[in-house]
């Protein structure tokens, strides 16, 4: 048993709970402990990040401050946001002596440096292995043509997260593969959803996430595979606004990678949470023969 | 006292702006002893140096210090100034009051006191100088051009022209460079190959130019003048004197590779010629080396080119082929260990080719069809040769004699002919029919067959020369088992491997019990177990010392027997045989574990103490090792060493008596049946010279064997073939006799493996061509050579390489087909290149309408290219959207660029024309990425002129890649002492006045290998190192510089130090004096030696300690 310390962040607890779910039972299945990270706090993302550098870093801080008390090497965070921070700040102090000294004042406590910060995907495809995961593969997803979809921040900028290529990502498409699905390629791996402006620019979000949606439908894509809830509420949520606006129907399920991991591992579609999304993927799994 | 003149120059405001030079003038003149000081504006102007020969002649002065700018700008001025008023010029110092001095400071107080001292330091200086003479070396007027693009083109003709001698040596197969690849050149829109063919028919033609093609500079020693250049000149396998040109050869060719010349954009075979108009005219074959299956073969067979003509099923020309190296293919094909699928790089993709069973499959359907297929056998000859041994190695031998043309008689002492192969190998891994049809075909070529003859007993040495034998191949094997060495060897029971294997091979009645335990883990323990099986045992068990991965046996011999239900036990020796009334009843063994790693790199086995255990068994059969009849050895007299092997001579195989050679196991050792026949055929090319020239065999060199890691370009060939499985013999069948247990490939199989051949040799040196070529001009066995030329200069135009455009991946240049690079474009629109002409999409074959042109591809970005300017691609995407324009009118271009450089004259006017009368888009700013939408390529980039981002829609993408160093720049700086700027491009010796020069006088620089250039600055700097070259050819001889290094004998303790340091070779060693010598001609006066000398033997002239010490505390006075 593998035991990791593990940061859901806040949106995995009310939106994107669903995430979470598959996250705990995919890593349950492949022997993986996650041990949830006692009393975390905010990441430091935003607003902080925004206002006040100083205070996101030291909050991001507190989180590997209180993830050290477990005793773990490594911290898993699902969150590409979250990730992103909790690194980003890591670097900062282990970059500045000074820097370090003035945040663990603020947190009151003492920061390791060699605690491992990874994303949920790096830390599955290259600590867990591709072997690891083909092992446990009972019901290949065989015949689903998916794309992969890592949006803007799980892999940028590579001078921070350096686990895979900033233009063109593959890790995903490599742990897809594993699990038997037709993996196709495209160009909009990393392209920006919009969500960044889901409150204050609604429309150039429609056009941002209408592109991908149509280009995922031009591929002829049973769904698109992505590891941010982020990514994954705006282009599941939008599909009715930009059908209007493109004046053509879409009905492309938006789904985690861990869910397909899971259904690959022969678990059901409401033990991921599968039935939250908006735009049901349960045809067109049926139809592919991946769920009963 | 020495009377010293003293002049400062103002260098205009250079000096004079910062350094008070009129104070300076008057206080050194007042304060040091010397006899004039003066100032001027311009000393290197005509009145300023007047001034000093003036002085110099009325005022008497021994010495002068010029004080002015760097001594690289000024020094030979002022040394001729001074020599023309009858000055040794050794006796001028100059001081550096410009770069070290006034440019560098901004306090004018501080500057002036700076100069001041520096200027007291060359005046304290000077007056240690002594008349220094200088000598006069010829000029060899050959001239060394390397690089045949349009600038050493040029610079060659002109050369040429004026009448001497020189050799063009080019990289490639054909002259021409990158201009050859260009379709038309701007901004006149003149067609490239219109320009620059006639000029390689001239240079073809021209009586004084010799083109050395696929040839890489490697050295050089000498100097100005006289220089010795060495040349490594790749084979071109086409003679150039008999190829006609008529293409029958590349008609024939199996193999096709990308075509470098045309970018990747069509395939070309390996023999091909670039284009009709190419220089030199003929083809020439393109080979990588030697590749790795022949490489690994100990006898080297050419498997690439078997497997290819397999792969078009020309089956009895492949067989052909085998036999130039193997005469055994049937036999080969059955039991070699195929060392070549080992070493085979498809197996790094998937799987190696399945080269065994192919050649099993050529030596079968010959014996099917009862035609054999011999190498063109020669005129008989009288010479008779007697072998020892009807073994693979004597049979080789045999074999390779006859074809030269002997009469060979085979001595052997067993009843049957084959050797080991006959009663060392079961018949279920090789079939006796098999083995004796392969003898028979050897016998047909007039060999004669002596069985049951015993040599050193029925025959030897004096009584075959007294018959006339005249020489001898010793090809003797080793058919003793190894004993045990514990007790109870000599039980009832027991039974020695190779004897087991020899009784039944000869038919003999062998009984054998129920249980069987083997002893060892080579293929002959393997082969014993099996055997066992066969005759009826019900339980074999192997045991082996070592664990399975040490296991010499070849894998899948072990996995044939596992399959059969032999047990294998590992980590266990034999201890004692315990017997009862002298019959084996058990076998007592102990526990090894595995212990440091032994000599041989494999661990060695430590008994576990107290884990002896008794095993019931009927019989061992010890198979841990063979030994040669040392009693017949010993009969023979030929000299053995310790092991009781024959010692051989290791490349002629000759043995201490001179008319007799030996080889195979007798020699080697337990070896295998490739090994043997390797030495078989070694032995009887000795043998041959032997005979026909009385000595040894001169050793021929051997190819380059290529890189053994798989390219990407091998990839894509790999053809999606899946390796052909062979048929097995059902296992319930093996048990009812000894029938071949492996079917055999049929004629679709073979072909499929053949067409797996990665040809990663390109070349596979089939021979198709060289059977098709009428005039016979193709020669596969040529090979690299060195060569040396004496030169007096070298023009070094080695050119560009073009930047790679992968290292922008966000282009999906490699990904898209339709984002290609300029130079592609370019040979697209050339009419002999890929399209015959036709711009039009890679993946469509449709004409372009929208084409987008990004600019500054690897040029401009610090970081993610090369920070220079390109300085061309402004202007080629301006002639290129031109001609896109004329193929395509209703087309639409667009540019995305940082700014237009188009500084030349007419080009800015062209740009213009491309905006206004072609209507092309610019857009200023660069290209964030290329992607896919819609199935359709769109450029997204920023219009930074608008300020904001702006997607466009293409057809085609062309970018505009820039120029880099070649690719092997730092091999070609190495070789030649050149240096290079951070780029890798060639530094000149000034970057005004000396553009063609290096710092190494005598190499001149010509072309884009300096700097990114366009055709017509090449063109005129290939024009300005030949005036170089004519210059040094019209002075007729050099002055070697005495500025040199000397060593004092007397001081010398012969440490050697200097000798290795020496950049310029020029310090050998004096073995009878015991002291360093230098060799003043090669010297180059860099002090590197006087440095490093422990007890200062060493000093360089007009660098000597007193006149450095003396400059130093003039200074600091």
């Amino acid at each position: 048993m593998m035991k990791v310390s593990y940061y859901p962040g806040c949106s995995l607890e009310e939106t994107a709970a669903a995430f979470d779910l598959s996250v705990r039972r995919v890593c349950e299945h492949l022997g993986v402990a996650l041990e949830e990270i006692p009393e975390w706090a905010c990441c430091g993302s935003s607003p902080a990040l925004k206002m006040d550098r100083m205070l996101s870093t030291s909050l991001a801080a507190h989180n590997l401050a209180q993830a050290r008390q477990q005793q773990t090497e490594d911290v898993v965070i699902p969150c590409p946001f979250c990730f992103r921070r909790l690194l980003s700040a890591q670097q900062e102090v282990q970059a500045s002596s000074q820097t370090k000294q003035r945040v663990q004042e603020a947190i009151g406590a003492e920061l390791d440096d060699n605690l491992k910060v990874q994303s949920l995907l790096g830390f599955l495809r290259f600590q867990v292995g591709l072997e690891a995961i083909a092992a446990k593969v009972r019901k290949p997803l065989k015949g689903l043509r998916v794309l992969p979809y890592y949006g803007c921040y799980l892999v940028k900028p590579a001078t921070v997260t350096q686990y895979d290529d900033p233009e063109n990502p593959v890790s995903m498409d490599q742990l897809l593969r594993v699990l038997g699905a037709e993996v196709l390629d495209w160009d909009f791996k990393t392209e920006c959803c919009g969500a960044s402006l889901a409150v204050s620019k609604a429309d150039t979000v429609c056009e941002l996430s209408g592109r991908i949606i149509r280009e995922a439908a031009y591929r002829e894509a049973d769904a698109l595979v992505v590891a941010c809830q982020l990514c994954q509420a705006n282009l599941d949520m939008r599909q009715a606004q930009i059908s209007k606006k493109h004046g053509r129907k879409y009905n492309l399920p938006v789904i985690y990678f861990t869910q397909l991991m899971g259904l690959a591992f022969g678990m059901s579609f409401k033990e991921l949470g599968m039935q939250r999304h908006l735009t049901s993927p349960k045809k067109t799994l049926k139809a592919k023969g991946v769920i009963q | 006292m020495k009377r010293i003149g003293v002049y400062i120059c103002h260098c205009g405001t250079n000096i004079a702006g910062t350094v008070d030079v009129a104070k300076i003038s008057e206080e050194i003149g007042a304060e040091c002893p010397i006899t004039v000081c003066r100032h001027y504006k311009y000393m290197c102007s005509e009145p300023g140096q007047k001034l000093i020969r003036d002085d110099i002649r009325e005022l008497g002065l021994d010495c002068v210090v010029e004080a002015s700018c760097s001594p690289k700008m000024h020094e030979p001025t002022f040394r001729n100034a001074v020599s023309a008023a009858g000055m040794n010029q050794y006796m001028f110092e100059m001081v550096n009051i410009r770069e070290h001095c006034s440019w560098i400071s901004e306090n004018p107080d501080l500057a002036t006191r700076k100069a001041k001292d520096l200027i007291r330091g060359g005046i304290a200086r000077v007056g240690h100088h002594r008349p220094l003479h200088g000598s006069k070396k010829p000029v060899n007027p050959k001239t060394l051009v390397v690089g045949g693009g349009i600038a050493g083109i040029t610079a060659a003709l002109k050369i040429a022209k004026a009448g001497y001698k020189v050799y063009l040596v080019e990289k490639d197969e054909i002259i021409g460079g990158r201009m050859a690849q260009f379709d038309k050149t701007f901004p006149t829109l003149d067609c490239a190959g219109c320009t620059l063919t006639p000029k390689t028919s001239e240079v073809g033609r021209h009586p004084n130019i010799e083109i050395l093609t696929k040839s890489q500079v490697t050295g050089v020693s000498g100097f100005v003048g006289n220089f010795t250049v060495s040349v490594q000149q790749q084979p071109r396998y086409v003679s150039m004197e008999k190829c006609t040109g008529c293409g029958d050869c590349q008609q024939v060719c199996p193999v096709d590779v990308d075509s470098q010349f045309e970018l990747g954009m069509t395939t070309r075979h390996p023999i091909s010629r670039a284009f009709p108009q190419a220089i030199p005219n003929t083809y020439s074959i393109m080979r990588a080396g030697q590749p790795p299956c022949e490489n690994a073969c100990p006898a080297g067979v050419n498997v690439c080119g078997y497997m290819n003509l397999a792969g078009i099923g020309k089956f009895d020309e492949a067989l052909a082929l085998v036999r130039e190296k193997m005469p055994f293919a049937a036999i080969c094909g059955r039991i070699c260990f195929h060392p070549c699928e080992t070493a085979c790089k498809r197996g790094q993709i998937d799987k190696p080719l399945s080269i065994c069973y192919t050649k099993r499959f050529l030596g079968d359907q010959e014996l099917q069809k009862g035609e054999f297929n011999h190498p063109p056998q020669k005129e008989p000859r009288e010479d008779k040769v007697a072998v020892v041994g009807a073994g693979p190695a004597g049979l080789s031998a045999a074999y390779y004699l006859a074809l030269e043309g002997y009469p060979v008689t085979v001595y052997e002492k067993l009843p049957v002919a084959g050797g080991m192969l006959a009663v060392g190998i079961p018949d279920y891994r090789l079939p006796r029919d098999i083995l004796n049809a392969e003898i028979k075909n050897i016998q047909s070529l007039g060999v004669t067959l002596k069985t049951g003859v015993t040599f050193g007993r029925d025959v030897t040495f004096e009584s075959l020369e007294k018959e006339g034998f005249k020489a001898f191949f010793v090809g003797t094997g080793l058919h003793k088992s190894t004993g045990l060495r514990i007790e109870g060897e000599n039980l009832e029971g027991v039974m020695g491997g190779v004897d087991l294997l020899r009784r039944v091979s000869l038919g003999e009645a062998v009984t054998i019990g129920k249980k069987i335990v083997i002893i060892g883990g080579g293929n002959v323990a393997i082969d014993c177990a099996r055997t066992c099986w066969r005759l009826g045992a019900e339980e074999v068990i192997i045991l082996y010392r070592r664990t399975r991965a040490e296991m010499p046996a070849s894998e899948w011999e072990i996995e044939e027997a596992e399959h059969e239900g032999v047990k294998l036990h590992y980590l266990a020796a034999p201890t004692r045989l315990v017997g009862e009334d002298g019959k084996l009843t058990a076998l007592e063994f102990i526990q090894m574990k595995l212990g440091q790693p032994d000599e041989s790199g494999r661990r060695r086995p430590v008994p576990v103490e107290g884990s002896e255990t008794v095993m019931a068994v009927d019989n061992v059969i010890p198979a841990i090792g063979q030994a040669a009849d040392t009693e017949i050895l010993e009969k023979i007299g030929l000299e053995v060493n310790r092991w009781s092997l024959i010692q051989t001579d290791k490349d002629s195989l000759a043995t201490s008596r001179p008319n007799v050679f030996a080889g195979g196991d007798c020699s080697l050792g337990a070896a295998s049946f490739v090994e043997a026949v390797a030495q078989g055929r070694q032995a009887a090319r000795s043998i041959h010279h032997y005979i026909a020239h009385g000595g040894l065999r001169p050793i021929e060199p051997k190819e380059r064997p290529m890189d053994k890691a798989v390219t990407e370009e091998e990839r894509k060939r790999a053809k999606p073939i899946e390796r052909q499985i062979m048929p097995a013999l059902a296992v319930a069948k093996r048990k009812q006799g000894f029938g071949e247990v492996e079917l055999g490939f049929t004629a679709e199989m073979a072909q499929a493996e053949g067409q797996r051949c990665l040809n990663c040799s390109i070349c596979c040196q089939c021979g198709e061509c060289a059977r098709n070529c009428g005039p016979q001009a193709v020669d596969l066995k040529a090979k690299e050579r060195t060569l040396e030329l004496d030169v007096g200069a070298i023009v070094v135009a080695t050119g560009i390489d073009i930047f790679d455009a992968r290292r922008y991946p966000e282009y999906g240049f490699g990904r898209y087909p339709d984002v290609i690079t300029n130079l592609q474009f370019e040979r697209m629109c050339n009419a002999s290149g890929p399209t015959k002409g036709q711009v039009i999409c890679p993946s469509t074959g449709k004409v372009p309408q929208s084409v987008v042109f990004i600019q500054c591809v690897g040029s401009r970005d610090p970081v993610k290219g090369n920070e220079y300017c390109s300085k061309v691609c402004c202007m080629i995407t301006a002639k290129q959207l031109s001609i896109f324009k004329h193929h395509n009118h209703d087309g639409q271009a667009y540019v995305f660029y940082i700014d237009n450089r188009t500084g030349g004259k007419g080009y800015e006017e062209f740009l213009r024309r491309g905006m206004e009368q072609e209507k092309a888009q610019y857009i200023r700013g660069r290209v964030g990425k290329v992607y896919q939408e819609g199935g359709r390529l769109v450029v997204r980039g920023e219009n930074s002129l608008v300020g904001g981002p702006i997607e466009v829609e293409a057809d085609l993408v062309v970018l505009a890649t820039g120029l880099v160093a070649q690719e092997n720049h730092m091999d070609v700086a190495r070789a030649l002492n050149l240096s290079t700027d951070k780029d890798g491009f060639f530094i000149e010796l000034h970057p005004k006045l000396g553009p063609v020069e290096t710092s190494l006088s005598g190499i001149y620089l010509a072309g884009a290998a300096q700097g990114p250039k366009d055709i017509p600055e090449s063109v005129a700097q290939g024009g300005g190192a030949a005036a170089e070259v004519l210059a040094l050819f019209g002075q007729g001889e050099v002055e070697v510089e005495p500025t040199v290094a000397g060593v004092n004998s007397r001081l010398c303790t012969g440490c050697k130090t200097c000798v290795g340091l020496c950049a310029y070779s020029a310090i050998s060693f004096d073995e009878s004096a015991k002291v360093a010598s230098i060799n003043e001609a090669l010297c180059q006066g860099c002090g590197t030696c006087a440095a490093a000398c422990p007890v200062a033997a060493i000093h360089v002239q007009h660098y000597t300690p007193d006149q450095l010490f003396a400059q130093i505390e003039g200074i600091l006075a």
